[in-house]
C-alpha cells in the first residue's frame, strides 16, 4: 500500500521536507518529488502500526523542521514579508 | 454615515479538524509559522495555499473522538495566538533599529571603550604591593620563583644583587 502527500513549495521547505523524510525513514519507503509549486511526497511499504498518522505525522514534522530553518536564517520583519515573492 | 463592517472568524470543522482561511495581508507567514510552531504538538497542522497570499490552516486533533466545544476551543486559541504572533513581529520590527543601535553602541561606541580604558586606569592605580591580608597571587609566585628555577645558573655576585635590589 502507498501514501501520497502534496506539500506546496512556499509553505514548506523542500530541505525541510527532506530532513524530515530521512527521520521518518524507518517507517516507510519514502519518494520526494519536486513539481513546479509543490513537493510530492510518495511513502511505499508503511509500517502498519503508524499508517493512520502516518502522513499527519510527517505534515508536521516537515512544517515543524520549515519554521527551525526559516529562524535560523534571521528574523523576517512584515515589511520584508510582504515584498516577498509569490511562487503563484 | 458609512454602515460599519463586521468581521468574524469563520472556519469549518468536521468530526475531528477545523479549517481557517488567512490573509497574509493580515497575517504575515512568519506569524502563521509563529503560531503552528507553538500547536506543533498539541494536534496536526497542515498548511496549504489556495490562492496567491493566502494560507489555509486546518488543524485536527490527535484524538480519534473530540467534542465540538474542545475543536472551537482550539480554533480559537490558535487565532488568538496568530494575533499574538502578529503583535511580536510588529513589535520587533519597529523597535528592530534601536536595538541594533543599542548593540553596536554597546560593542562599538567610544563610552565602551572609555570605560574599558578607565577600569583598566583603575586596576594600574591600584596599590598592588600592599597585600595586608598576605594573599599573593600565581603570577607573583611565579615571578619569585624564577631565580631558583634554574639551579644551574651562576650565582649573582654581591654587585649584581645590588643591582637587582
Amino acid at each position: 500500500m502507498s501514501l501520497e502527500l502534496t506539500l506546496h513549495r512556499s509553505l514548506y521547505r523542500p530541505d525541510a521536507v527532506r530532513t524530515a523524510a530521512t527521520a521518518f525513514g524507518e517507517l516507510a519507503r519514502i519518494d520526494v518529488r519536486d513539481r513546479d509549486h509543490e513537493v510530492v511526497i510518495t511513502f511505499a511499504d508503511v509500517d502498519a502500526d503508524v499508517e493512520e498518522v502516518l502522513l499527519d505525522a510527517f505534515a508536521n514534522h516537515a512544517l515543524f523542521e520549515t519554521v527551525r530553518a526559516r529562524r535560523a536564517e534571521g528574523p523576517v520583519s512584515p515589511a520584508e514579508a510582504s515584498s516577498e515573492p509569490s511562487d503563484d | 454615515m458609512p454602515e460599519p463592517t463586521t468581521s468574524t472568524f469563520h472556519y469549518a470543522a468536521d468530526a475531528r479538524s477545523v479549517a481557517f482561511l488567512l490573509d497574509e495581508a493580515l497575517y504575515p507567514l512568519d506569524a502563521i509559522y509563529g503560531a503552528s510552531y507553538l500547536f506543533v504538538d498539541r494536534c496536526w497542522l497542515f498548511l496549504d495555499r489556495p490562492a496567491d497570499r493566502q494560507v489555509q490552516v486546518r488543524l485536527r486533533s490527535k484524538e480519534a473522538e473530540v467534542a465540538d466545544a474542545e475543536l472551537d476551543a482550539l480554533a480559537g486559541e490558535f487565532a488568538n495566538e496568530l494575533l499574538n504572533q502578529v503583535l511580536r513581529l510588529r513589535v520587533a520590527d519597529s523597535t528592530r533599529a534601536l536595538r541594533e543601535y543599542t548593540m553596536a553602541r554597546a560593542f562599538f561606541g567610544d563610552d565602551g571603550r572609555a570605560s574599558i580604558d578607565a577600569l583598566l586606569a583603575e586596576l594600574d592605580a591600584e596599590e598592588l604591593d600592599d597585600d595586608p591580608l598576605k594573599i599573593t597571587v600565581p603570577w607573583d609566585v611565579g615571578d619569585a620563583a624564577e631565580p631558583t628555577a634554574r639551579p644551574d645558573a651562576a650565582p649573582a655576585t654581591d654587585d649584581e644583587a645590588a643591582d637587582d635590589a
